[in-house]
């Protein structure tokens, strides 16, 4: 009784920045969402019912930033998945300069996304980009190609850009998790004749699985919020084709001062965020554990 | 004595939690304003003369980003906080209107003689205008530019182009790797002024009085110059371009003619171009005007003060001073009259008839629809007609809204 007392105080401190940051926040959006708070009311709050959400129902700007950014975040995930099991694999096994290997691998993670995103935007660069030039070279192009200028690569290159980046945060988690397995059960499946492949499918998978549902869960909620790399690199363009929901509420938000409005679609957001949680949850969380 | 700490806890984390309060004195008085990057110490040399002048009143001024919009959005977030932390705002034109109508900007207008407002250049002053009401002490003209190539031109024997037809025309005698025309086509406010400025050349208009006119013929004509330009006298990347991308294409040597501002002039003066390289500037047929200045927010401590840092801020000094530390454009008259620099004659010449864009609180949500519409024509995923009659849709019911 006593020790559980003082394992409450201290919680306390992470459990008021949790209000504070966390559930003060979303109380606040959920109550701002139904009223009209902006210019014409010189922000002073007016109730407004459900208006701010029928208004949302009927955007279907702000529907098709949404199922933009849902496509965005199945594959830039999906890819980072990919690719990050791959790399930890490989960092796994011990080789010469593997240290130096493995600090290298993080940092596209360390570097601020809008200094990338410059970068990018010149690499793709249909006069100066090293992308075309490279193809060109290669003989891929005959003449050079505006990579941000068109809809489809333009999201293709914003999707490239964040996988590059986000990648090594994968295979950072992915590879604490292969740590953790015991060396001797692969041992133990050589001695029984298992195969490379059947060793990664029936041991590594299974016993990486909270890991890659923590790394996928974690890489899914930054994803749906992406926000620098397409505000640096695209503006939301070209013809709005890489508009985000999160560029689209930052706008409402801050841009056009509209807030009773910008906090309904903040909430629907969080809305499709939970669902898409706990389909998560249901496809990798479930099941076998460590444990 | 035990369980009385045990009780203090809670409240000894509050405290470390709490932001430490800014100590404040009553002397001397303070102003305080977000400013662009100071890489050349520019700002910093002036303050340093005001408060040479004025012993009694410092300035402190924090770098913010160099982008408009983010200090737009520090700013906003201070303001909607109802925190008082700044004294004067270095606002970009367009952050005008809506400032002055959320109540936030002091109205300047009564409280200097109309001659001393008629120093101005009227495009600068007309930029911090709301409602016929002045909000902002203009520091900087700043106002779409055509540059071109002047060695090119006179080999080509044609005199600079008055219209946009005529450009294309130029344009199209450009031979390869040279490109006819770069200007800014990238989906953001840069392509809301080219696109004014071509719309204005057409006779056209965006908003006008309450009137919507993107879907007039001119708006299709002005939209069908840039469509057709993107791939023939523009490179095709001409739309993912904001302005440093169409400068050092043209500074390389690889344009006839670039649509940017006069920040361009100074660098084209300070880099060393390729051989031959001569640089004209010439009038747009309808310049988009985008300056700084400064205003005073309503909730500022000291009017008093901020009253005086605007009238030593618009001294001919004062104006001579950001102008030779840091080439900042000068929004005086004067300055313009005096000047033996054929350069700076020029660049005044091609600006003084330069027109704010529309003056309405809504401002960023109209410039939105017109970006977004714009961008999709310019690269195919929509006919112009068609990604007009859109945006005059959306612009009717954003001014139709209560």
């Amino acid at each position: 009784m006593k020790s559980s007392r003082a394992a409450w105080w201290f919680l306390a401190p992470l459990l008021c920045l949790v209000a504070v940051f966390a559930i003060y926040p979303l109380v606040r959006m959920l109550v701002l969402s139904f009223t009209t708070q902006n210019l014409e009311t010189q922000f002073a709050p007016v109730f407004a019912g459900a208006a701010n959400y029928q208004r949302a129902w009927h955007d279907s700007h702000f529907w098709e930033t949404v199922l933009r950014t849902l496509v965005f975040t199945v594959t830039a995930v999906g890819l980072e998945l990919l690719l990050g099991l791959a790399a930890a694999l490989a960092l796994h096994h011990s080789f010469v300069g593997r240290g130096l290997a493995r600090t290298a691998a993080l940092v596209p993670w360390v570097l601020p996304s809008s200094a990338l995103a410059l970068g990018w935007i010149w690499i793709f660069n249909d006069q100066f980009g090293v992308l075309n030039d490279l193809l060109q070279r290669g003989g891929l192009l005959s003449s050079p190609v505006a990579w941000l200028g068109h809809p489809g690569s333009a999201f293709a290159a914003v999707i490239l850009a964040d996988v590059w980046k986000t990648t090594p945060f994968l295979t950072l988690l992915l590879l604490a998790g292969l740590q953790t397995i015991p060396t001797e059960l692969y041992a133990a499946s050589a001695l029984d004749g298992a195969s490379r492949w059947q060793q990664f499918r029936h041991i590594t998978l299974p016993l990486l699985r909270p890991v890659i549902f923590v790394a996928v869960l974690f890489r899914t909620l930054q994803s749906f919020g992406i926000f620098d790399l397409v505000y640096v690199m695209t503006g939301g363009g070209p013809g709005g084709a890489t508009e985000t929901v999160a560029l689209y509420t930052y706008r409402n938000f801050m841009r056009y001062l509209d807030f009773g409005y910008g906090a309904a679609l903040l909430v629907i957001s969080s809305g499709i965020l939970a669902l898409l949680t706990a389909a998560l949850w249901l496809l990798v969380g479930r099941g076998r554990s460590l444990s | 004595m035990g369980r009385r700490r045990r009780f203090l806890l809670p409240f000894l984390w509050l405290l470390a939690a709490a932001p430490i309060l800014p100590g404040r004195t009553a002397e001397p008085a303070e102003l305080r304003v977000l400013m662009e990057p100071d890489g050349r110490g520019v700002w910093r040399a002036l303050f340093d003369e005001f408060h040479r002048r004025n012993p009694d009143i410092r300035v402190r001024a924090v770098e913010g980003p160099a982008s408009t919009d983010a200090r737009e959005d520090m700013y906003v977030n201070a303001l909607l906080a109802g925190s008082q932390d700044y004294d004067l705002v270095y606002a970009d034109t367009i952050w005008i209107p809506k400032f002055a109508a959320a109540g936030w900007l002091v109205d300047l207008t009564d409280l200097w003689p109309a001659e001393k407002w008629a120093s101005f250049s009227e495009a600068a002053l007309a930029g911090g205008t709301y409602k016929d009401r002045i909000y902002r002490v203009p520091t900087q003209l700043n106002a779409g530019i055509l540059y071109y190539r002047k060695d090119l031109l006179d080999r080509l024997g044609v005199a600079p182009p008055r219209t946009y037809d005529e450009l294309a025309d130029i344009a199209r005698r450009a031979e390869a790797p040279v490109n006819g025309f770069v200007w800014q086509g990238k989906q953001y406010e840069g392509l809301t002024c080219n696109f004014l400025e071509v719309l204005r050349g057409y006779g056209g208009f965006w908003i006008e009085g309450g009137e919507v006119g993107l879907d007039r013929p001119e708006a299709e004509k002005a939209l069908e110059f840039l469509c057709r330009a993107v791939g023939t006298i523009s490179p095709k990347g001409v739309t993912t371009y904001a302005e440093e991308e169409s400068r050092l294409l043209f500074q390389s040597g690889r344009a006839l003619f670039l649509r940017n501002w006069p920040y361009v002039s100074n660098l084209l003066a300070e880099a060393e171009l390729p051989p031959g390289f001569e640089v004209g500037i010439t009038p747009l047929p309808a310049p988009t005007f985008g300056g700084a200045g400064f205003a005073i927010l309503s909730s500022s401590r000291s009017p008093e003060a901020a009253l005086r840092f605007l009238e030593f801020v618009s001294s001919p000094e004062a104006v001579r001073l950001l102008y030779d530390r840091g080439g900042v454009q000068p929004a005086l008259k004067s300055f313009y009259e005096n000047t033996d620099d054929p350069r700076q004659r020029a660049l005044y010449a091609a600006m003084q008839n330069a027109a704010p864009r529309p003056a309405l609180p809504q401002y960023a949500r109209a410039s939105d629809i017109l970006q977004r519409q714009v961008s999709a024509a310019l690269t195919g995923q929509k006919a112009p007609r068609e990604a007009l009659r859109q945006a005059a849709l959306e612009t009717r019911q954003l001014l139709a809204r209560p």
